[in-house]
Parts: C-alpha cells; sequence; structure tokens
C-alpha cells in the first residue's frame, strides 16, 4: 500500500470522525449556539474530506469547494446569528424546543411538553453568608413605619 | 481478529457508549468516565488505519488530529456554552493544522481566520447577550441522548469501513509502482472497469483528460509557474519535509501553491466567485435588517 493512499484513507478517517461528532451535537444538544457550533464541526469533517481528495489526485479542486464551503458558512453564521438575537428578545432563551410554539394555537401538542424533562435543575446558588461584625444599631420601630425626615 | 470490520463495530459501539455517557443530562458524577471509551474508540479507529510510514509523521498527524476531534467532543458535551466555544476553537486549530499539512495552506489560515477569529466572537458576544453561565434547562438536558449518539456510531461505523478496506485500495493496487497524480488519479476514475491495468491503457477515456491536465499545468502554469529556476531554491528545502518522499515534494510544492489555487479560482471557478460574493452581501443585508426589524416591531409583527 503507498503512501498516498494512506494519507487519503487517514484525511478521510477523521473527517467522518468530526462529521459524526457533530451530528450528534447537532441532534442533541438543545442551546441553538451549540447546535450551530456542532453543524460547523460537520462542516470542518466536510473540508476535511475535501482536502484530502485534493491531496490525492494532484490539484486543487477540492480546496475551491472548501473556499465555497466557507463563504456559505459564513453567511449561514450571520444571518443565524441575527436570529438568535431576535429569538432571544422574543422568548429569553435559545431552546430549540421554543420551535414547538410555532404549531397553530388550536392544534394539540404534537410531543410531551417541554418542561416535562428539565428535571435535573441545577440549584440556587449559595452565596456566602458575612457573619454580624459589631452592635447593630437601635432603630426606633415606629420611625420604620412613619419617617419624618430621610 | 483479522477483519478489520470487527475492530470498526467495536469502536463503533465504544464511541455510542461514551458520547452517550458523557452528553448532558450526565450520568452523575462519573459522567468523564465516558472520555476512556471514546479515547479507545479513536485510537482503535486510527490505529486500524494505515501507517503513514515515519514516526515524525505519524505523530504530528496525531496530535493534530487529537486536537480536532477532543474538540469536537468537548463542543458537544459542554454544558456550558463558553466552554462549548472555547473547544469549538481547539478542534478548529487542529482541523487548520491538518489541512496545513495536506498542502492546503492557504485553506488553514483561511479556516482559523474566518472560525476561530470572526465567528467565534460573533458567537460570545451572542452568548454575553445571552446566558454565558449554563444554568439554564435545556443546557442541562439533552435531546434523546442515546438514539443521538447511536445514529452517530452507525454513521461513522459505516463510513470507515468504507473507507478503508474498500474499493479505494483495490483501485490503487492497479498502480502500486506510480507516484504521479496524474496516473494516479486515472486509476481513480476507472476503478470500477480495469484496476490492475490502470497505469497502461492510453485508449481508455480518463486518462488522455488528466495527463493533458498534468501537463497543461506544468506548461502554463499561470503565475506560480514563472521564475521556476528561482523557485527552486525555495521548492528544494520545501522537501525537508517529512510527510512527502523529497522527489514528489518539489512538484507538489508547485501543484498546490497559493498561487495556483488562485489562478484556479479567479480563471475556472470566477463565475461561482461573484456569486458567493452576492451571497455573502445578501447574508449581510438580511442579517441587518432581521436585527433592526426585530428592533422596531418584535419578532411577531409586520
Amino acid at each position: 500500500m503507498n503512501l498516498e493512499l494512506a494519507w487519503l484513507e487517514r484525511n478521510l478517517l477523521v473527517g467522518a470522525m468530526l462529521f459524526g461528532i457533530g451530528l450528534v451535537g447537532a441532534i442533541c444538544r438543545r442551546n441553538l449556539i451549540v447546535v450551530f457550533l456542532s453543524i460547523e464541526l460537520v462542516f470542518q469533517g466536510a473540508a476535511l474530506s475535501w482536502v484530502g481528495w485534493s491531496r490525492w489526485h494532484g490539484n486543487v479542486d477540492g480546496q475551491v469547494f472548501v473556499i465555497f464551503l466557507i463563504a456559505v458558512a459564513a453567511c449561514e453564521a450571520a444571518i443565524a446569528l441575527a436570529l438568535f438575537v431576535a429569538i432571544y428578545h422574543h422568548w429569553g432563551r435559545l431552546d430549540v424546543l421554543l420551535g414547538r410554539q410555532l404549531r397553530e394555537a388550536d392544534l394539540p401538542e404534537a410531543d410531551e411538553p417541554a418542561e416535562a424533562d428539565s428535571a435535573e435543575a441545577l440549584p440556587a446558588p449559595s452565596w456566602p453568608r458575612l457573619p454580624p461584625a459589631g452592635v447593630p444599631p437601635k432603630i426606633d420601630p415606629q420611625t420604620l413605619h412613619q419617617r419624618d425626615r430621610i | 481478529m483479522n477483519d478489520p470490520h470487527g475492530w470498526y463495530t467495536l469502536a463503533a459501539i465504544l464511541g455510542a457508549m461514551g458520547l452517550w455517557l458523557l452528553l448532558p443530562p450526565g450520568r452523575g458524577r462519573r459522567r468523564w468516565l465516558g472520555a476512556l471509551p471514546l479515547a479507545a474508540a479513536g485510537g482503535l479507529i486510527l490505529g486500524q488505519g494505515p501507517w503513514l510510514q515515519s514516526w515524525a509523521a505519524e505523530m504530528i498527524y496525531g496530535s493534530m488530529a487529537a486536537a480536532a476531534l477532543v474538540g469536537a467532543v468537548g463542543t458537544v458535551v459542554s454544558r456550558q456554552p463558553i466552554y462549548s466555544a472555547a473547544w469549538f476553537a481547539l478542534s478548529i486549530a487542529g482541523a487548520a493544522g491538518l489541512m496545513l499539512i495536506n498542502w492546503a495552506e492557504f485553506l488553514a489560515v483561511a479556516v482559523l481566520i474566518v472560525y476561530a477569529g470572526a465567528i467565534l466572537v460573533m458567537f460570545l458576544f451572542v452568548l454575553m447577550l445571552s446566558q454565558p453561565d449554563g444554568r439554564a434547562a435545556h443546557d442541562r438536558n439533552g435531546w434523546e441522548p442515546l438514539v443521538s449518539a447511536a445514529t452517530g456510531a452507525v454513521l461513522v461505523g459505516v463510513l470507515t469501513m468504507n473507507i478503508v478496506g474498500g474499493t479505494l485500495r483495490t483501485a490503487a493496487q492497479g498502480e502500486e509502482s506510480g507516484g504521479d497524480p496524474a496516473a494516479r488519479s486515472s486509476a481513480l476514475a476507472r476503478k470500477t472497469s480495469a484496476p490492475h491495468s490502470a497505469a497502461a491503457a492510453p485508449n481508455d477515456n480518463a486518462a488522455p483528460k488528466h495527463a493533458a491536465a498534468a501537463s497543461d499545468g506544468s506548461a502554463t502554469d499561470g503565475p506560480a509557474g514563472k521564475g521556476s529556476a528561482a523557485d527552486a531554491g525555495k521548492l528544494a528545502a520545501r522537501s525537508a519535509s517529512p510527510f512527502v518522499p523529497a522527489d514528489d515534494a518539489a512538484n507538489r510544492a508547485k501543484t498546490f501553491s497559493v498561487g495556483r489555487l488562485g489562478a484556479e479560482l479567479f480563471s475556472r471557478h470566477l463565475v461561482a466567485v461573484e456569486v458567493a460574493g452576492v451571497l455573502l452581501l445578501v447574508a449581510l443585508v438580511a442579517a441587518a435588517v432581521i436585527v433592526g426589524h426585530v428592533h422596531r416591531h418584535g419578532l411577531g409583527g409586520p
């Protein structure tokens, strides 16, 4: 087996693994930003395969493809980020499952509600409490309700 | 187990298990144990793959591939979007390094600038606007982690089985002796018909086209081919690379030079370049319109 075939197979293997990991992230994650980053990983896998084929064939056609892929990815990123800002202004969070609200209002839910699976809620942050120091000032309880001057 | 398909099946199962353990919601505190089967799966796939015939090439390629893949896994499994962005930068750096040692120097720099420089910084701006700390329910809960990990495992398993030990090696056996790119590509083009008589079939319709392309490339080389005597020193300096044989390096450095890429891009693909420019402009206008519209009317307004 010659060396160039080894390089081609290596590049295709790494590209396939990048593609698969990005696909898993795009399916599984619910944060819109992470979903978008996963799709960019899928792009990277495809670009790496193109570069490997370009090396194998001995011309730059694959690299030209990757340049256009970068242009398309940049367009997609611009529009997606504008949409993220819009969605966050409207709904207050960037959840993929918010897309369920796009159905007609009189139609039944097609799936279980989105809030049902938020079982593992993070506890509220526990800030450190300062111990009391010194003597607390004595306050006339009447001035707490009616204060004649500030 | 001599058959590599068994190893690839094992690697796919291990990878699915590791990703399932790592993906949110993780399995309690032992979430990072999922990194072990994932590393085993990556090692199996890359270890069963071809050998690059040089320890230097193997180490450099392995480190870059490890950076790309570890960054990708970290991007997918991080609960906090800020960490996802940081892992994504690592993955992009690894992928750019892989492109760099595959003779795609311009692409390596372009990917670094566009992804790690522009897109990632825009993402960080949006993250600052929204929620950076990963406390939300949709950061801490996945959407069918087991099914998605199994999907990715099936896809990667099928792809790896087809890449290694598939039709590629059968096609390449016909031109085992020749290292010429034109002969190699023509051999690949007719891999279905006659792989063993690939290099010596002048009446095939694929061979004259590739040969003509190769000779045309060496004769009218565009801006990169001029002054080849002056470039000989640089090319000879590049042939000290551990990745290719020394006699092949000068030829490849000329084939994959940035000047050659630019000449191809602005001659054969000129219309596509113009269309891509228009597409970028349209995307810019669309982004401005979307954000401005939302600021004035809200998302649901007319």
